[in-house]
């Protein structure tokens, strides 16, 4: 296991999966698109709006799902000091903020015509904009800190502290009043969705995961392919002085 | 194909998500492609150097 840890056995891999990650992310949205938009029936309640879901729910469960592998690999770079775990926490903030993203403006959009308004301070909303700030802060700060080591356990800290907000996110719905329904899918007891409207919606769900994946194996491998950059270069610099 | 709700008073809400939406996903895959074939190219330049 440790030993595709290697950042030049990972690469090779990543380079071999991408197309596959690819090639998956683009038939799973495509057909959950194709169902979404076509097939699925509108609902009894919302109507035709309600096929914003397909973008906005999968979306927001990324969003969440990605803060939760940057805390998870920069806990482990914390405590194994391995630099793939840093490389993947550093990849997978970026494609978290657009998921977030995604999951604010679509939301927004949605909340217009079934809630009339674009914005309401409530406790749903206002933690996944949260969220938002801590993937904006994180990046920024990998950015602030020219030491590579000092930024890598700099940041692990910083998204490690901000995992607080993931069980605020999810049980905000329960805990507090909100203008945003509660949980229709994973719930203590069956989803409450029908599956004319589940099917789609799951297929959404699993492309952008892969989607995730693809973009990931991208980012880290250009990662990779930057530390030697800085490397090289560093090396150069060093036998310049001698 | 037919979209059954392309007249309904709420199309413009669904695509302007779907939109942006699926806009966001292409410029986040587009910048990370690009970062990818930057550090390669830049790699291979410093590579090349090297040996010379």
């Amino acid at each position: 296991m440790w030993r595709f840890a290697n950042p030049a056995i990972f690469y090779d891999l990543a380079a071999k999966a991408s197309p596959w990650a690819a090639g998956i992310s683009l038939m799973l949205l495509g057909l959950g698109a194709y169902l979404g938009l076509f097939v699925a029936p509108p609902d009894y309640y919302q109507g035709e709006v309600m096929r914003i879901m397909y973008v906005h729910v999968p979306a927001a469960w990324m969003a969440m799902f990605c803060y939760g592998v940057m805390a998870v690999s920069s806990g482990s770079g914390l405590i194994w000091n391995h630099p793939l775990a840093y490389v993947c926490a550093k990849a997978t903030a970026p494609i978290g903020m657009v998921f977030t993203a995604i999951a604010l403006t679509t939301g927004s959009i949605w909340g217009k015509p079934t809630w009339g308004t674009w914005w309401s301070w409530d406790a749903r909303m206002t933690s996944v904009l949260i969220l938002l700030f801590l993937y904006l802060g994180y990046m920024a700060l990998w950015n602030a800190i020219e030491e590579p080591v000092r930024a890598a356990r700099t940041t692990a800290i910083l998204a490690l502290v901000g995992a607080v907000n993931l069980p605020i996110i999810k049980f905000s719905v329960d805990w507090w009043n909100t203008l945003h329904q509660p949980a229709s899918l994973m719930r203590a007891d069956a989803p409450a969705i029908h599956a004319s409207m589940l099917i789609p919606l799951l297929l959404m769900a699993l492309g952008f995961t892969a989607f995730y994946v693809w973009v990931l194996l991208l980012r880290m491998r250009g990662e990779i392919l930057a530390r030697r950059v800085r490397g090289l270069r560093l090396a150069r610099v060093q036998a310049g002085q001698n | 194909m037919e979209i059954s709700w392309a007249a309904s008073e709420f199309a413009g809400y669904i695509w302007a998500a779907w939109g942006i939406a699926g806009a966001l996903m292409l410029a986040i895959w587009r910048m990370s492609d690009s970062l990818l074939r930057r550090q390669a190219t830049l790699l291979a330049k410093l590579e090349a150097e090297e040996k010379l």
